[in-house]
């Protein structure tokens, strides 16, 4: 049985929202060095910052009591086992 | 607001107007949005319908957070990088020529224009129920110079801008016939 502990995946979110937080950022400079920083994209961006900042916040909550030590099983061999179990067709 | 990167505007050159799509142009866009909001919770609901025992797990709610919150993450980005491309896509018109700003994705970006005593015929159009009833549509530029044909997309008034090239293009042309 292969088992990994539930803050692997917490590290691989933190990653994915890296790079999601770096595409907001070259998106923000794209606006700026296009001579495109007017009243309408400033609100835009506000308003995806604020749903992005809500998001993340209930994220947080959400998950603050969890037990990130808790081990998820990746592989176990008893799956084939009982698959390839000719009792158990 | 600054175009210097793109434009260099010339010393007796003044902008006339700054074109963009007409706003109603992104409406579906935030439809599309608020339809994709819905998907986690659906999704959620189905899965745990159909494996109640998989969704018992302590382990599975935190992960089925972690996902539907990378997913929202996504999806504003998505709505976010949208919203770039839409309105980086512009037409700056001065007494001077038409500057055409193309963004065709995040990492792809064409700048191309035309003099505008080079214009030889406008024209415009709306055509659908939404553009007669908000008044938007296509411009059509042909000019001699070598972008043959210049199209604005879906700019709000196209009658009343069609005018105004028009009488600013006649203005530069007597300019350039004086010389």
């Amino acid at each position: 049985m292969v088992t990994i502990p539930l803050y692997i995946i917490l590290f691989i979110y933190f990653a994915s929202v890296a790079i999601i937080g770096i595409f907001f950022i070259i998106n923000v400079l794209h606006l700026y060095h296009g001579g495109a920083f007017t009243l309408a994209s400033f609100i835009f961006t506000i308003f995806i910052f604020i749903f992005t900042v809500a998001n993340l916040f209930f994220t947080y909550n959400l998950l603050a009591n969890t037990d990130w030590q808790l081990p998820i099983t990746i592989w176990n061999s008893s799956w084939v086992n009982n698959t390839l179990d000719i009792t158990t067709f | 607001m600054h175009f210097s990167p793109l434009l260099n505007i010339k010393s007796y050159e003044k902008i006339v107007h700054v074109l963009r799509r007409s706003a109603i142009t992104f409406i579906p866009y935030f439809l599309i949005f608020a339809i994709l909001l819905f998907i986690p919770p659906i999704g959620y609901y189905l899965f745990s319908s159909a494996f109640p025992v998989a969704t018992a797990n302590p382990v599975a709610l935190p992960i089925f957070i972690l996902i539907g919150s990378t997913y929202y993450l996504a999806l504003g980005l998505f709505l976010y990088s949208f919203f770039v491309e839409f309105y980086l896509d512009s037409w700056i018109l001065t007494n001077d020529r038409l500057i055409d700003i193309r963004q065709i994705s995040l990492f792809a970006r064409t700048v191309a224009e035309v003099d505008l005593y080079q214009i030889q015929d406008v024209s415009s159009e709306i055509r659908g129920f939404f553009p007669t009833v908000f008044n938007y549509g296509n411009i059509y530029l042909q000019t001699a110079g070598p972008v043959p044909k210049f199209i604005i997309y879906n700019v709000h008034a196209p009658d009343k801008l069609r005018q105004e090239i028009i009488e600013l293009a006649s203005e530069d042309k007597k300019f350039h016939v004086g010389k």
